[in-house]
């Protein structure tokens, strides 16, 4: 999966870029829009993260630029304006998906792979993981092929565990993504604790195994045990 | 006290005096001519009797008004005084001018007393100064209805533009543009001040345009720190220590940038950057948000009893009126007890929610203060409640807050 980031960042576009390539991504970079448009036109990417503020130009002009081309890139904006109206613009001009600065790597990592679902891209609805199988498509998760009845919640935790493996996701990082940063859980994160351990439950009932990984005081790893 | 009222009573004060005065002296000058010309009559009268006398004619007696005495060893002499004498006929004292005049005559001796009535000459005096006081009191007033009448007109647009200025706001952001009165003074204050809310708007403007600008300049570093630390975290060679202090590291990260989205947001909604308007049914978004939240109120075992009288649409824009909603619902839900109760209730243009919730706030006053904090240990920004009163201001909403015995109740009334 070819991934293009354009930042003006250097710090960000270096820590991004690591980060998705530890996750399997290679990633080719841009930190002006000239170079991202040169990019754009030469090679092909499966997606593109966008910053929409760049010193020499306006990152929604990619946009317009790769609709333009008819390219089949997905495009996630990220940019440290959470402006609804850029936000509409972008989404309106063909971007999939729009972050806002500071966001979670994880949380990154999630989103692209939920885009490249939506997209097709990797071919099949199905995530595997053992003998854990989770249907993205209509939002199913068997064990050993027997179905396994989770809420909402519990299936949206165990997709972000399973896109997110081997990583650490903080308590923080899990109620964001649950949850959405609307609401003030700060003072919830117990509710994260009992999500978790009823997805744990659940699993180990069907005769799965413990996969998540409990870290005293930072969050949960989910991992080949 | 009203410059009219207080210039008219000072008109007032002065005319008074003045007139005083001026009765005063008219008065004197009116008697000492009228005195100066009975004394001439009266010269002129003891002249002739003199005369008539000289001549050695008989002069006539007529009580009081003449009388002519021989008297002997006497020295010539002539006096002028006033005098009192009884009317025998009406009864009455009457004042009288006299004139004495001792004079030798034919070797003889004569004292003439020529007296004339002042009831005359006072009367004219007092119809003379009577007339004259009337004309000064009827010249006053009339100034000083006549100066009312004028001042009236001229301070009526100075008045309308006083109620123009007092209804300035910074929310509308529209200079103040003040009537032309015709008055050089009028018009140069209200210059003076139409430049100065057109600088005060764009100070303003700069001011807010400096947070927006700040707390997005903010956002890149913050992103760079969490994602940076976040690829530290899931280095395996890290201790449990240094595991420790990234831990809380990253939660003061992500409580800073939580506080600068919210403060954004805040500024956003200051600056009336929300302004697409259309009609939204409460009920639907208060229902949305519920379902959302509905793991969450099932996991702390929150009953949720909702009662909707009527379907009621707001007309206003649907981000603030969703952000509301989810704030005040998130609080209800923060705040709440385990196996406690939410109540949402609307009526007409009246949203009460009521939960119960822990002990009584101990400051309501400041529950829509930013980064107010019942209770300190919290790890809240404390900029919910702030946003929702906020997002009422701009609406022009009302938004109440009352307790009693444990349970807590935001009323919003979204009539504006």
């Amino acid at each position: 999966m070819k991934i293009l980031i354009i930042e003006d960042e250097a710090e960000l576009l270096s820590v991004i870029s690591s980060y998705l390539s530890v996750a399997g991504f290679s990633c080719e970079l841009a930190d002006r829009f000239e170079v991202a448009l040169e990019k754009i036109s030469l090679y092909q990417y499966d997606i593109i993260l966008l910053d929409i503020t760049l010193p020499d130009g306006n990152g929604l002009e990619l946009i317009k630029t790769i609709k333009e081309m008819n390219l089949r890139s997905g495009v996630i904006i990220i940019s440290a304006k959470n402006s609804l109206d850029d936000k509409i613009s972008g989404l309106d001009l063909g971007a999939d998906d729009y972050m806002t600065k500071p966001f979670q790597l994880s949380e990154l990592n999630s989103r692209i792979k939920a885009l490249l679902r939506r997209r097709h891209f990797e071919g099949s609805d199905l995530i595997r993981f053992n003998e854990i199988e989770l249907n993205t498509e209509n939002k199913t998760v068997t064990i050993d092929n027997i179905l396994v009845t989770l809420t909402k919640k519990e299936y949206d935790l165990l997709l972000f565990f399973l896109v997110n493996k081997s990583r650490l996701l903080t308590k923080e990082s899990i109620a964001e993504h649950l949850w959405g940063d609307n609401i003030d859980l700060a003072d919830n994160f117990d509710f994260i604790y009992t999500h978790i351990n009823n997805l744990r439950k659940k699993i180990l009932s069907h005769g799965g195994n413990d996969y998540i990984k409990t870290v005293y005081g930072m969050g949960y790893k989910f991992v080949e045990s | 006290m009203k410059l009219l009222t207080k210039l008219n009573s000072r008109y007032i004060l002065y005319s008074l005096s003045v007139m005083v005065v001026s009765g005063i002296l008219i008065y004197m000058v009116i008697s000492t001519v009228v005195n100066k010309e009975l004394d001439e009559k009266l010269a002129d009268i003891s002249l002739r009797i003199e005369q008539k006398l000289t001549d050695g004619g008989k002069v006539d007696y007529l009580q009081p008004f003449v009388e002519v005495s021989e008297i002997s060893n006497a020295r010539e002499s002539k006096s002028i005084s006033d005098t009192i004498i009884r009317n025998e006929r009406e009864n009455e004292l009457e004042e009288y001018r006299q004139l004495t005049v001792v004079k030798k005559i034919n070797e003889s001796y004569y004292k003439i007393v020529v007296r004339e009535s002042k009831l005359e000459s006072e009367d004219l005096i007092g119809t003379l100064a009577g007339v004259t006081l009337l004309g000064l009191l009827l010249l006053t007033g009339s100034l000083i209805l006549v100066n009312r009448k004028v001042a009236k007109s001229i301070w009526t647009p100075f008045n309308r533009n006083l109620k123009e200025i007092g209804g300035f706001s910074l929310q509308e952001r529209s200079p103040l543009i003040l009537q032309k009165t015709g008055i050089t003074e009028f018009d140069t204050l209200n210059e003076v001040v139409s430049n100065l809310t057109i600088q005060i708007i764009a100070d303003f403007q700069n001011l807010k345009q400096f947070s927006e600008d700040a707390s997005h300049e903010i956002q890149t570093p913050l992103a760079i720190i969490s994602a940076k630390l976040e690829t530290v975290l899931n280095d395996p060679e890290l201790t449990g220590s240094q595991l420790e202090t990234m831990r809380a590291i990253l939660a003061s990260v992500r409580r800073l940038a939580k506080l600068n989205k919210e403060l954004l947001l805040l500024t956003k909604i200051e600056n009336n950057q929300f302004i697409a308007v259309e009609q939204i049914s409460l009920e639907k978004v208060i229902r949305e948000k519920l379902t959302e939240l509905q793991e969450l109120l099932e996991l702390k075992e929150i009953a949720v009893e909702l009662n909707f009288t009527d379907d009621f649409l707001v007309k206003s824009n649907f981000v603030l009126t969703e952000l509301l909603i989810n704030n005040l619902i998130s609080n209800s839900i923060n705040h709440n007890i385990s196996g406690g109760l939410i109540r949402i209730v609307q009526k007409e243009s009246k949203l009460e929610i009521w939960n119960t919730g822990r002990a009584d706030i101990l400051h309501p006053e400041y529950l829509f203060s930013r980064f107010y904090k019942e209770n300190p240990s919290s790890g809240s920004v404390g900029l919910g409640l702030a946003i929702v009163h906020e997002i009422c201001d701009v609406q022009k909403w009302k938004v109440t807050y009352r307790q009693a015995n444990g349970i807590h109740c935001f009323q919003v009334d979204f009539r504006s």
